[in-house]
């Protein structure tokens, strides 16, 4: 089944473009169906209905009720394998 | 955009207040940038930090476009380092950052495809440590000619 995806950052969609694009690579390689949108975290609230994963670049504290990964690694390059890793248990 | 000006070696600087103050002053000064960028900046990093947890430490500050007259890239090494909190950490995620890289931006797109660079080169060995290993301007120079 297809899987819902949404990557947010803090400010005007840029650190979650780039994580995005990476998991969008990710994702094509482990050959899993996924639909992956972009938003803010202050947009998560209304956002999560239906959603499997949310990947962010940004602090989120509140339980929205969807696993959270942090998605820093996609930025900085350190632990990268271990944050794709996280993605890939909570899709599959 | 990238700017000998603006590049700048071993700069003293107490904490980030100092560091966004010193930087935003002379961006303001020269009316790169318009008034309230680094009340912007301050903001920004308090809500949205964005160290980032490469050996040695580095984080790159920004703020929406709006306060952008010129496009800039500012490339400052730190004499001594200074905590930032890590980019979608917790509040406990404390970075010694050596390095800032200042990204002053007025347009989302090219926002985003200069950040895109910057993050490839962040994430090449030899940039980073490059650039705080340098030992003057000169030296800096010939990093980010190389990496970006």
């Amino acid at each position: 089944m297809k899987k819902n995806i949404i990557v947010a950052c803090g400010g005007a969609v840029a650190t979650s473009t780039v994580a995005a694009e990476k998991i969008k690579d990710l994702l094509k390689r482990k050959e899993i169906d996924a639909e992956i949108t972009q938003c803010r975290v202050n947009e998560l609230e209304a956002k999560k209905d239906n959603v499997d994963l949310i990947v962010t670049t940004a602090r989120v504290t509140k339980n929205l009720g969807v696993p959270i990964v942090h998605g820093v690694a996609f930025i900085s390059g350190i632990n990268l394998e271990k944050t794709e890793k996280q993605i890939l248990d909570i899709l599959r | 955009m990238i700017d000998e000006k603006y590049i700048m070696n071993k700069l003293l600087v107490r904490n980030q207040l100092d560091l966004f103050e010193k930087l935003g002053q002379a961006l303001i000064q020269d009316l790169i940038v318009k008034e309230g960028f680094v009340k912007a900046l301050l903001d920004r990093e308090q809500n949205f930090p964005t160290g980032l947890p490469v050996v040695p430490g580095v984080a790159i500050p920004h703020t929406d476009g709006d306060l952008v007259n010129e496009d800039r890239l500012m490339f400052v090494t730190l004499e001594n380092p200074i905590k930032f909190n890590e980019m979608g950490g917790s509040i406990d995620d404390v970075i010694n950052v050596s390095a800032i890289i200042l990204i002053a931006i007025s347009n989302g797109a090219k926002h985003l495809s200069t950040l895109k660079k910057l993050i490839a080169s962040i994430q090449e060995n030899g940039f980073v440590n490059g650039l705080v290993d340098s030992r003057d301007e000169k030296e800096m120079k010939t990093i980010i000619n190389k990496y970006l």
